[in-house]
């Protein structure tokens, strides 16, 4: 029989991922249970309607990418990202069936485009429009290769020429945000954005009508699926914000005590 | 086959792999650790694979612009020779590696990818232009923040008054890097979540639903 043995130096963040993830477990079956908290009003997701509305106005496309990141072999923020913008994906595929504005999503890698192509087709389906759903003329592989330079290129190309009404780049990013959204708002884009990373979101604010910063990323996921275990997960997230808050507040404490290097081989463990 | 299509067995097999991923990083178990390399190497052949479906999406719109004869048509019929060249090239012994790929790699790719970088600077200022204008607070204490940052930097910021990149660094050192900190933690939180919620198969999105 195999031995488990915890890797030295990893014991605090074990009990702190344990923590974490049994009081998220907690809230989001609360929620289940009818618990389910509110969440308030983000106005760039109150914006997504009036984007749409604007596409359906002008008769032109809408566009939409979840930015230049994977699945396979990158960062785990970065798929966490990547899936709240794959749920937004869901949604505002199927409020633009509803008010027959037509979507089209760039996708730099094949592993996510797959995925997308499936939200797409699930959402022509609920519609009943099944056989109006083509992947090529809804769906645009733009590779990136060694960095997101092609994709930024070939995105921001494309809205150059077409001119959509709306643009939405709602998921992770990198340098390509600033180059996507600036080509949208030259081209005249109403723009919805956002992102978790801090650096990219203030290219976002720079250039879009409309932002998501940072975690509200993930509220407007929950709000856009209605599901209460996702409303409840972000109750899950809020409740171990306050005691980090107080770990934060004690750490300054014990640091002005002057018992940092006690504080610092006790985290070690 | 519509079991293989059941969405507990797409749960099942998500659940296996994040739980070994996560075992792995707090615990060493040889056999469990070679699963999880396992795992890993397994996710990127099925990646590797998907590329087909990319070139396919990429050749019939390149096909879909030729045919209805669009002013792009000649750009999408270069990307389609370009990317041929690239998997004839790369095919050549030793594969990915043959001198024909090296130099369309270093004579093509990238410096079109630097020439890419290298623009962000236009947009850069572009932006910034219109995010400096004081049309609310909020935007008013942007602009007075990101000229300490700008004068930080520039040379002529010490030379105006020596005190504005001293006021600058010290904006970097504890306020931004204070909020920049909140910002991840609340970020990481986040994460948590919806990883906890993609095991559980409670995260639709992620099979495509």
């Amino acid at each position: 029989m195999a031995e488990a043995i915890l890797i030295p130096g990893k014991t605090v963040s074990l009990i702190v991922f344990l923590v974490i993830m049994v009081s998220i477990y907690l809230t989001m079956r609360n929620a289940s249970k009818g618990k389910v908290p509110t969440i308030r009003t983000l106005p760039a997701y109150n914006a997504i309607t009036e984007a749409v509305g604007r596409a359906v106005e002008l008769g032109k496309p809408a566009h939409y990418t979840t930015g230049t990141h994977s699945f396979v072999g990158q960062t785990a923020g970065g798929s966490a990202a990547l899936t709240a913008g794959l749920s937004l994906l869901a949604y505002i595929s199927d409020i633009c069936l509803s008010k027959g504005a037509t979507l089209i999503a760039s996708c730099p890698y094949p592993e996510v485009m797959t995925i997308e192509s499936e939200i797409l087709r699930s959402s022509y389906l609920k519609a009943g429009m099944e056989e109006e759903y083509s992947e090529v003329e809804h769906l645009r592989y733009v590779p990136i290769v060694s960095s997101c330079a092609p994709f930024a290129a070939g995105v921001a190309g494309w809205l150059e020429r077409e001119k959509p009404a709306t643009n939405f780049l709602l998921g992770p990013f990198f340098f390509e945000s600033l180059i996507i959204a600036e080509a949208g708002y030259h081209a005249g884009c109403f723009q919805v954005a956002g992102t978790t990373s801090a650096g990219y979101s203030a290219f976002f604010v720079a250039c879009c009508d409309y932002v998501l910063i940072g975690e509200e990323l993930y509220a407007a996921a929950a709000l856009a699926t209605n599901d209460p275990i996702q409303a409840g997960s972000l109750r899950g997230s809020d409740v171990n914000r306050a005691w980090i808050i107080a770990l934060i507040l004690i750490g300054v404490v014990v640091t002005l005590l002057g018992m940092k290097p006690a504080l610092m081989s006790l985290l070690s463990i | 086959m519509s079991f293989l299509r059941s969405r507990y067995i797409n749960v099942a097999i998500i659940f296996t792999s994040a739980f070994l991923m996560i075992f792995t990083y707090f615990f060493k178990v040889q056999v469990l650790s070679d699963a999880a390399t396992l795992v890993q190497k397994t996710v990127s052949l099925f990646a590797a694979f998907t590329l087909v479906l990319g070139a396919m999406n990429l050749t019939l719109i390149a096909y879909r612009q030729v045919q209805k004869k669009a002013p792009t048509a000649p750009f999408s019929v270069l990307a389609i020779v370009v990317m041929l060249m690239m998997i004839i090239t790369g095919l050549i012994p030793p594969l990915m590696n043959s001198p024909q790929f090296n130099w369309m790699y270093n004579n093509i790719q990238a410096p079109t990818d630097s020439t890419m970088y290298a623009m962000m600077v236009f947009f850069v200022a572009s932006a910034c232009f219109r995010a400096f204008r004081a049309r609310s607070k909020e935007a008013l204490v942007m602009l007075v923040i990101g000229s300490f940052i700008i004068f930080t930097y520039a040379p002529i910021g010490a030379i105006i008054w020596p005190g504005l990149p001293v006021i600058g660094s010290w904006i970097e050192k504890y306020p931004m890097t204070g909020a920049s900190r909140g910002f991840s933690i609340g970020v990481a939180l986040g994460g948590l979540g919806i990883g906890l919620r993609i095991m559980l198969g409670r995260e639709k999105a992620i099979t495509g639903e």
